[in-house]
């Protein structure tokens, strides 16, 4: 059964990633890393979650008020800090390269790579690339980041495009009046490939071969153009991107298919800060957003077909708690209406269903990430969580 | 960190210009000063009359930024900081007043919550001043921040059992006791100690852990200790069962059982006669200890004068002695019980600020409470809590205090103000502010405009918090901020996307302005990719939609399409949508669609280009015109291609106008 632990870090928390774990998640990652933002001092920490399998149920604060006189008892079921490093500005973005060596991304327009040392105890700072974003002479925030073997992207909010390579002292490529607006958030399509998404509501394919400075194809809303905040790649049909908008819309573009997205997803009340498909079971789809919702896109079909059945119409408006998801006792076979993507359902409401990962929480969610059975997700309410048994299939 | 005593804080400022020209303050955020030497008073005295002087200073002016109560901002209290705020926004939920009993249990968890938090803050302090890396001052500051929040502990307990967990009848010993149990664990320290050492002694120390137990109620524990005595092996006279069987059978009242008042009173009457029989048998005459312990068991007065170094405090001799002489007591005469153990301890004018707030809580008086501890402790997290609490409760009459809010309000604004000067707090200041109904709006109004924006996410984050209260005026603002500080960046695209978010009419057109300027200098359109797709928002203002209309035109233009061109260019002019330095350049983009092979304006166009060009050779020679700036920064050169121009479109139109006349006539 799904089992959350909370850890209050005392800063606001801006992102978390998991250390990639050995064989594809068949042996789940224990370590992950956060960055905080908005404070005096912002840092980078690693975490290691304990290994048994934690029991400490979190709903509401219960839990919490039994150990006032237990004194403190479930704390060494927390995520346990391992180390932490000082950063210069808010930590915009974490990305892994390898299992060992993460990028660290800055409000300050650097980017830095960091090793894990000592079997993941120690961090030690590798590489810095200083000045990438700027206007002018001031500095100006990286948004976002991609990697791709040993290339990385960097987007800002300059509407500038860098491509680093490891090892590299300077970009091997820099697109500069790339956007208009605010880049907020780059992905690979495939190497060489990478999708942005900014301010004004337009997903942009770039093609870092190409010596021109211009996108090979634009994307855009239907409707309003409010700002797109994060994008991510389905993990095996690379023409599908999912992105997540200012106006509480998770955009589902076809790549095949001309500018408009084909299906919106309906389901949070704030701008989604972050997608992420699951890497290995990739009906499933994760997003965070500032109202405080964590939601599990569930489009295998199986696990709650009786509640569809029975005439749920909207998952959202119940208590929809976590747990029901792994009791779902049905064996997952294969989904009869849909031979295509759940994801391009010309209905996707029968096709995907909702639930909530975080039942009680009201602090902006920033960041997801989530590996193998277990999800981790950090707030505005300086608070990280950990959840485990997620009961996919 | 005056946990009792409030003194006047002092502070140093370290400045040597300040001794001559005194200080000067600005307001920072909340609870914030920015100081500097200014103009003093003495300066102002010395030069009065003169007119004003500026100060020489020695050295460049140094800044002070100085801030007080901080303490909730430091990391360990932060953690406290947003696990309450969770509580209290969810506490807002179940609304006021309280008058059923359904919704009683939940406050109480919410009571107990907040405890928790306390609680898990007191360890953390505990094991941060325990750490052998952090300096003396910081561990005495740890140690300090922990006792005033185990004092905060101590009185919210007190509190909870009092006013928010009220049970039927209003027989409240038995809380009293687990109070006493949580918060003096005197007791345990000592039992552990005794129990833990090499060589096991009966000595005082053991005595004294029993006493504390039986003092405490806490018979089952005090049994367990006394049936380690080593005497209790040859215990031929059965003293030890005896006494055990006292204090087994020792009737104990819980609210929830089924047991009625009565009943209970007369079967601990019975029990304590036995007790008092015991004694005048002199049972335990021959164990000094245990004749203690049974003259307490039977309520004897002297015994708890005697003890009263053991007791601590007034209050706990209150819970003892009403323990052992009046078990069915109700929290209202709980006072008159009060004053008696006081006398025992040295009277009212003994009494330390905590014994204060503790007797204002059993005289019930939720005020005194509460100003009390406003009074003495450094911050303001205690009684911000606890007075919404006890409003929930219904327990804090809406009393207005003369400067507009009633009690609750101004303790939430004071606390919010506490944190407002922290750097990422804010989100939590709002979750606060929304909860104070008359002045609350107004303190988030100011404030919100005050947070510093760093990034755009940060600013995306605020202007949510603003949009979600519909405060127009505020994301206006933002926005406006942000667009501007893109302009002067020179990013006249990110500027416009901001604009287009808080649709500010007069922002866009002078950006669009700045778009053309930059075309008609000849540097072509920047932002393609924003102003191609700029849809709907295009009709935010007019110049705006001039401005798409006009790349309409030129995309329209590329692919060939000459007729939609000249069609959407003509519309441009006659709806008056380009401003008049506009219209050469619109004009001059007729001139090639003139030249082509194929017709494109009717003679019904023609005409009213024509008309539009009359109408601009008139405004060049208007007075509006030639006072304008434009017209006196233009060179001879300028002036003489514009002649020129003109004379080609006169000439270009005339023509056009024959073939158009002359194919129209062909056609009929």
């Amino acid at each position: 059964m799904a089992s959350i632990s909370v850890k209050f870090v005392s800063q606001k928390v801006s992102k978390v990633r998991w250390q990639p774990g050995d064989l594809q998640g068949l042996q789940p990652s224990q370590t992950f890393v956060t960055g905080s933002w908005d404070n005096d001092e912002n840092r980078i920490c690693l975490w290691r979650v304990p290994s048994v399998p934690s029991a400490k149920d979190y709903d509401g604060y219960s839990s919490m008020a039994t150990d006032i006189e237990a004194d403190g008892e479930g704390i060494d079921k927390e995520p346990q800090l391992v180390y932490q490093e000082k950063h210069e500005g808010d930590v915009t973005d974490l990305k892994f390269i390898n299992s060992d060596v993460f990028l660290a991304s800055s409000s300050s327009g650097s980017v830095q790579a960091f090793k894990l040392m000592q079997g993941a105890q120690k961090l030690h700072s590798t590489q810095k690339w200083e000045g990438l974003h700027r206007l002018r002479t001031r500095a100006c925030p990286c948004t976002s980041m991609a990697v791709s073997g040993t290339d990385i992207t960097t987007v800002g909010e300059d509407g500038r495009i860098n491509v680093l390579r490891l090892d590299y002292r300077h970009p091997i490529r820099t697109i500069d009046q790339a956007d208009s607006s605010t880049i907020n958030a780059v992905t690979y399509l495939k190497s060489n490939q990478v999708v942005t998404v900014n301010a004004t509501g337009q997903m942009k394919i770039w093609d870092l071969r190409q010596p021109d400075s211009q996108p090979t194809r634009v994307f855009l809303l239907t409707g309003e153009k409010t700002a797109l905040h994060c994008v991510d790649r389905h993990p095996t049909q690379a023409h599908l991107v999912a992105a997540g908008s200012q106006n509480s819309v998770l955009n589902m573009w076809d790549m095949r298919r001309e500018k408009y997205p084909v299906t919106l997803f309906d389901g949070h009340e704030g701008p989604i800060w972050e997608v992420k498909f699951h890497p290995t079971c990739s009906d499933h789809l994760f997003t965070c957003s500032e109202d405080g919702a964590v939601l599990h896109w569930n489009g295998s079909g199986s696990p709650s077909a009786s509640q569809i059945a029975a005439g749920a119409q909207n998952s959202r408006t119940g208590d929809s708690i976590y747990p029901h998801l792994g009791l779902g006792g049905l064996p997952s076979k294969p989904s009869s209406s849909s031979p295509t993507s759940p994801w391009l359902a010309s209905d996707p409401t029968n096709q995907v269903d909702i639930n909530h990962v975080l039942p009680s929480n009201i602090m902006p969610v920033n960041s997801v990430d989530v590996e193998g059975d277990q999800l981790v997700c950090g707030t505005d309410g300086e608070a990280v969580f950990v959840i485990k048994s997620l009961g996919l299939r | 960190m005056a946990a009792y005593e409030r003194e006047i804080p002092l502070l140093v400022i370290p400045d040597a210009d300040a001794a001559t020209n005194c200080l000067s303050s600005v307001w920072g955020l909340g609870h914030k000063l920015l100081l500097h030497a200014g103009i003093g008073k003495r300066i102002y005295e010395h030069t009065q009359g003169k007119g004003y002087e500026a100060p020489i200073l020695q050295s460049p002016p140094r800044l002070h930024w100085v801030q007080w109560q901080t303490d909730m901002h430091k990391p360990i209290a932060r953690k406290l900081v947003t696990q309450s705020h969770d509580v209290f926004v969810a506490l807002q939920k179940h609304g006021p007043e309280s008058s059923d009993s359904v919704r009683k249990p939940q406050l109480v968890k919410y009571s107990r919550h907040y405890r928790a938090f306390m609680g898990e803050c007191v360890q953390d302090l505990r094991k941060a001043a325990a750490d052998p890396n952090v300096s003396r001052e910081e561990c005495e500051s740890y140690t300090a921040q922990s006792e005033l929040l185990q004092t905060m502990g101590l009185i919210w307990s007190l509190c909870e059992i009092l006013f928010v967990e009220t049970l039927p009848g209003g027989v409240v010993l038995q809380q009293l006791q687990d109070w006493l149990k949580l918060h003096f664990t005197e007791g345990d320290r000592l039992a552990r100690e005794v129990l833990q050492s090499e060589d096991f002694q009966f000595n005082e120390v053991y005595w004294k852990a029993i006493y504390i137990y039986v003092m405490q109620g806490r018979l089952a524990e005090a049994r367990h200790l006394l049936s380690t005595h080593a005497q209790q092996e040859q215990d031929t006279l059965n003293t030890f069962a005896r006494m055990d069987k006292l204090m087994r059978d020792m009737p104990v009242f819980s609210a929830l059982s089924r047991q009625s008042l009565a009943e209970f009173d007369l079967r601990w009457r019975h029990w304590q006669d036995q007790c008092a029989q015991c004694l005048e048998d002199s049972a335990f005459i021959s164990y000094h200890h245990l004749h203690t312990i049974c003259r307490i068991l039977s309520g004897d007065q002297s015994v708890f004068s005697e003890l009263s170094d053991m007791l601590g405090s007034w209050y706990q001799m209150l819970v003892t002695k009403l323990l052992y002489s009046n078990p069915t007591v109700r929290a209202l005469d709980l006072q008159y019980h009060a004053k008696a153990c006081i006398d025992e301890f040295g009277g009212s004018s003994r009494m330390s600020a905590l014994d204060n707030i503790l007797m204002a809580a059993f005289e019930f008086d939720v005020h005194q409470v509460i100003k009390a501890s406003s009074a003495t402790m450094s911050n303001w997290w205690f009684v911000a809590h606890l007075a919404d609490l006890l409003h929930h409760c219904g327990k804090l009459d809406s009393h207005q205090l003369n400067f507009g809010s009633n009690l609750r309000e101004f303790l939430l604004l004071e606390y919010a103000s506490t944190l407002m000067s922290h750097d990422s707090l804010w989100q939590v200041v709002a979750g606060y502010l929304d909860h104070c109904p008359q002045f609350g709006r107004h303190y988030l109004e100011l404030f919100i405009e005050r947070i510093p924006l760093q990034s755009e996410r940060k600013a995306m984050k605020v202007l949510r918090v603003c949009e979600e209260r519909e405060m127009t005026e505020q994301v206006r603002s933002i926005c406006k901020v942000l667009g501007m500080r893109s302009l002067q960046q020179g990013r006249l695209g990110s500027a416009l996307s901001w604009c287009i978010r808080s649709k500010d009419a007069a922002f866009a057109t002078v950006l669009s302005d700045r778009f053309l300027s930059e075309y008609s200098l000849g540097g072509g359109f920047s932002n393609l990719d924003l102003i191609d797709n700029l849809g709907a928002a295009m009709l935010l203002s007019d110049r705006l939609t001039f401005l798409g209309k006009y790349r309409e035109f030129h995309k329209l233009y590329e692919r060939g399409e000459f007729q939609e061109a000249a069609g959407l260019l003509l519309s441009l002019l006659t709806a008056k949508l380009a401003p008049k330095s506009f219209w050469l350049i619109l004009l001059t983009d007729v001139l090639p669609l003139l030249e082509l092979e194929e017709l494109i304006f009717r003679s019904q166009q023609t005409y009213e280009l024509l008309h539009c060009l009359n109408e601009l050779t008139q405004w060049y020679s208007s007075k509006d015109y030639l006072r304008s700036d434009a017209a006196k920064r233009k060179t001879k050169g300028q002036q003489e291609l514009e002649t020129e121009k003109l004379e080609l479109l006169k000439l270009g139109l005339a023509r056009n106008l024959a073939r158009a006349v002359q194919e129209e006539v062909i056609i009929s």
